[in-house]
């Protein structure tokens, strides 16, 4: 559809208005809960595992356009392993497809280390841009992961067929590895070869759960609110087609091709 | 202070272009009329309009919208018109008109991010060489490989001659061999992934393994071979459809909602600048 | 025996890759055809080709290069090899990829070699070539197609009747029957930005991992048919070749190996399985 019709502006002003509503409340102070996602709750002690180890940890924000939501969400995560590994002295290497996510990250990291006084561990040689085609840039993490010994490895964002050709060399160098992606065909990939895996929309939670900062939490909250109104229109909508009003929920609902 | 503000504002009325483009209607609702057209002239299109007729006349910023035989609207000029045709009328809301300009700036936008991606790779490279940084070689064989390239591509149109020789080298010889072999890594890494993850250590990893064994078996010929005694809808192949088709396709849709609202409310909170952390400020 | 049977959960992986390789390499060695079904997607993209309206052309939108050239150069071959066996005009653009349309121009060439030495371009088919921004370039080729693609990917002018009859009738989205995607991924967009604007038919090619994906769009037709890797092409081949011998495509000789593969895979899970439960079984034995 070009453009919206009645239905569809309803949709939307209903969706906005209990992700806003979520948000601003949970900035006035209402306490908001998630609950535990293993993937991301282990991110700390895959840093802690690089530092005892004395060896760095890699990060790798996937092979998405900056635009991508997956990308974001993965610059989120990396905020948050970067003050981790700021704070335990941990070199970290960020490996990237996108020229425009070199400067972004150095920015990221260079802060993260700022912030927690160890500014001088900060290397901006460690945020590289290797090649712009998937594969190429999995064979040259791989081969980086083999030569730096990286002990701990961080995949999130978009991943293509490289999914694989990424995690399964890193199985073979020991490292822990925990990866988040919202591309449903990756994850089984990521399942058989990761420690632990972060599926689909909890990627979009990670900066929610990592930072527990409010306006995260509260958008959070908003979007489940979201579905719960899906799942009652979809079972509505289901139950009015077995009893014979099919035509009069069409009607209400629309009709969409 | 100002620079976050600027991006701020910047960010908002660009999301506030698509989102006003998508939601408002390109005609003006309550000056719109909609019916059946009984006859075009220069000056006016006069419309069954229920039980009326009306005339509409044909100014500068009407717009006419034509329905489709799919039922969606294709907007047209005048001259298209025929008899019978049921068509929208009214005034330009004006936001329509600009999404083609607005789409070619985007696309421009995003291609200027290939040149930064050869300035920033020159930049590496040329300072891996001049610091003599470990495997500077590799560096020197990037500028190598970058110049043949270059060459190559100009050979791609050509009949004979040397480019042509050099495209043939860096692109038929070279990139496509390298790219397959990269690729068939997969089917290796697939099979040990495989034999090393999955084994039966509970319920939902049984039937994960019973759906994964019908599915790969019923898609290669040996599962119409192996049940071709069984009735139709018992087959291998069947039951792997069926897996496909009904099974899979409620666990997708089931997902893509679910990423879709999150999409929806990340992208909310970028457009609103909301987001924290990351590249803004905290709290 | 129970000892011997729990090693089995510790093969060194040189083994499997080493079988997977013998299982994969020897049907090229000694080729050999397997009967193929059909499954319904591949049917109904057959079929909604065989309805293309006279007049009409088909977007194929080639995006593949030579990462997914296994299983997707199968694919536009066997689409190819029906536009042109049924004399349907075809435009090839390619979504984000600039490597792509140099890899369909050989499997038309090679097609045009072989089976329609009368095939002409410009008249039967035109390669416009790469379109960057996604939804937003489908949406400039939807509305007009020059605004998008002045020239094509040799150069040539798309008002030039001499050199380009076939686009002097091929204006917008109008004009276009069917929209094929065949890539690694194809993009999701084609269908809410064509399909869902313009009711246009849209079919796809890609790999069998993605084509998990997209099956819910053809249970709500939204897709009208879609070759999934290999086998898709296998399957299409068979529907326009009815008798094995006439089959050539890399969909048809690449299925062999590839059944072979998939059977390793299967032997290598099943023997993990067994030496896992024999090392429970020991384990609570000992125990």
């Amino acid at each position: 559809m070009e453009h919206a019709n009645l239905q569809i502006l309803i949709a939307i002003v209903v969706v906005t208005f209990l992700i806003l509503y979520c948000i601003f409340s949970a900035r006035a102070g209402r306490k908001m809960h998630i609950r535990r996602i293993p993937g991301l709750s282990e991110i700390d002690e895959a840093v802690g595992r690089a530092t005892e180890m004395g060896r760095p940890a890699l990060f790798h924000p996937g092979t998405g356009q900056i635009q991508d939501i997956g990308t974001l969400s993965a610059l989120g995560v990396l905020r948050h392993v970067a003050g981790e590994c700021a704070r335990m002295g941990t070199r970290l290497i960020v490996t990237t497809a996108l020229p425009v996510i070199v400067p972004i990250a150095e920015d990221i990291v260079k802060q993260a280390y700022e912030s927690h006084g160890r500014g001088e561990l900060f290397r901006a040689e460690d945020i590289r841009f290797l090649a712009a085609q998937g594969d190429q840039l999995a064979l040259a993490t791989a081969n980086l992961m083999e030569r730096e010994q990286t002990a701990s490895h961080f995949f999130f964002g978009l991943y293509d067929y490289t999914s694989l050709l990424l995690t399964e060399p890193g199985q073979r160098t020991g490292a822990m590895q925990i990866a988040g992606t919202d591309q449903y065909f990756q994850i089984p990939f990521f399942i058989t070869s990761c420690d632990y895996t972060v599926i689909g929309e909890e990627l979009y939670a990670a900066s929610a759960y990592l930072t527990k900062e409010s306006t995260m939490l509260g958008s959070l909250v908003g979007q489940d609110w979201g579905k719960i109104l899906i799942i009652s229109i979809i079972l509505l909508g289901a139950i009015a087609v077995t009893l014979g009003y099919g035509d009069l929920a069409t009607k209400i609902v629309g009709e969409y091709k | 202070m100002w620079k976050r503000r600027l991006i701020a504002i910047v960010t908002f009325l660009a999301g506030l272009y698509y989102f006003l483009e998508f939601v408002v209607p390109p005609t003006i609702p309550w000056q719109s009329v909609s019916g059946r057209v009984l006859d075009v002239t220069p000056t006016e299109i006069r419309l069954q309009s229920g039980a009326e007729v009306r005339s509409v006349g044909l100014e500068k910023k009407i717009l006419i919208f034509r329905q489709r035989v799919s039922g969606t609207p294709e907007r047209v000029e005048p001259q298209s018109l025929s008899a019978g045709d049921t068509v929208t009328i009214g005034p330009s809301t004006y936001l329509s008109d600009g999404i083609v300009n607005v789409n070619n700036f985007f696309i421009v936008l995003s291609t200027m991010a290939w040149g930064m991606g050869l300035i920033s790779l020159w930049l590496q490279h040329s300072t891996a060489i001049r610091k003599k940084s470990p495997e500077w070689y590799g560096s020197i064989i990037f500028f190598i490989a970058m110049v043949a390239g270059c060459i190559a591509g100009y050979g791609s149109t050509a009949e004979a001659g040397w480019t042509k020789k050099t495209y043939d080298v860096v692109f038929n010889y070279v990139l496509r061999p390298a790219g397959s072999t990269v690729f068939s890594l997969l089917a290796f890494y697939m099979a040990s992934a495989a034999y090393r993850a999955f084994k039966i250590k509970s319920r939902e990893a049984l039937l994960m393994m019973a759906s994964a064994l019908i599915v790969l078996i019923g898609q290669t010929p040996f599962g119409s071979w192996l049940t071709q005694g069984l009735p139709e809808a018992m087959r291998l192949p069947a039951v792997a459809q069926w897996i496909l088709y009904i099974a899979n396709s409620g666990a997708v849709r089931g997902m893509w909602f679910g990423m879709m609202l999150g999409a929806i409310a990340v992208g909310l909170r970028f457009w609103l600048s909301l987001e924290r952390g990351a590249y803004f400020d905290m709290e | 025996m129970v000892t011997l049977l729990d090693r089995l959960q510790t093969i060194d992986r040189r083994w499997i890759y080493l079988c997977l390789a013998l299982a994969c390499g020897i049907p090229f060695i000694r080729p050999f055809r397997l009967p193929t079904g059909v499954s319904p997607e591949t049917q109904r993209l057959y079929d909604t080709i065989e309805k293309c309206p006279a007049g009409k052309v088909v977007l194929v939108d080639s995006a593949w290069d030579q990462g997914s050239q296994g299983e997707n150069e199968g694919q536009v071959e066997v689409v190819f090899d029906h536009l042109f066996r049924k004399k349907i005009p075809f435009v090839v653009v390619s979504n984000d990829n600039p490597l792509a349309p140099r890899f369909a121009e050989e499997v038309i060439a090679r097609l045009v070699r072989k089976k329609y030495p009368d095939r002409k371009y410009g008249t039967d088919w035109v390669t416009l070539g790469l379109f960057k921004g996604d939804w937003q370039g489908m949406q400039q080729i939807s509305k007009d197609i020059r605004r998008q693609y002045p020239r094509d990917y040799y150069g040539n002018s798309l008002d030039d009747s001499d050199k380009l009859p076939l686009m002097q009738s091929v204006r917008n989205i109008d004009d276009i029957y069917l929209v094929f995607s065949c890539t690694y991924t194809p993009s999701e967009n084609w269908i809410p930005f064509v399909h869902g604007v313009y009711g246009t038919h849209v079919g796809f090619g890609c790999t069998s991992i993605q084509s998990t994906t997209y099956y819910r769009y053809i249970l709500s037709g939204q897709l009208s048919g879609m070759l999934v890797g290999v086998r898709g092409a296998a399957e299409y081949d068979s529907i326009l070749h009815p008798d094995m011998a006439d089959r050539d495509s890399q969909g048809t000789r690449l299925i062999v190996p590839l059944a072979f593969g998939q059977l390793v895979i299967i032997l290598a899970v099943v023997i993990g399985n067994i030496g896992y439960f024999a090392s429970l079984r020991k384990e609570r034995r000992d125990a």
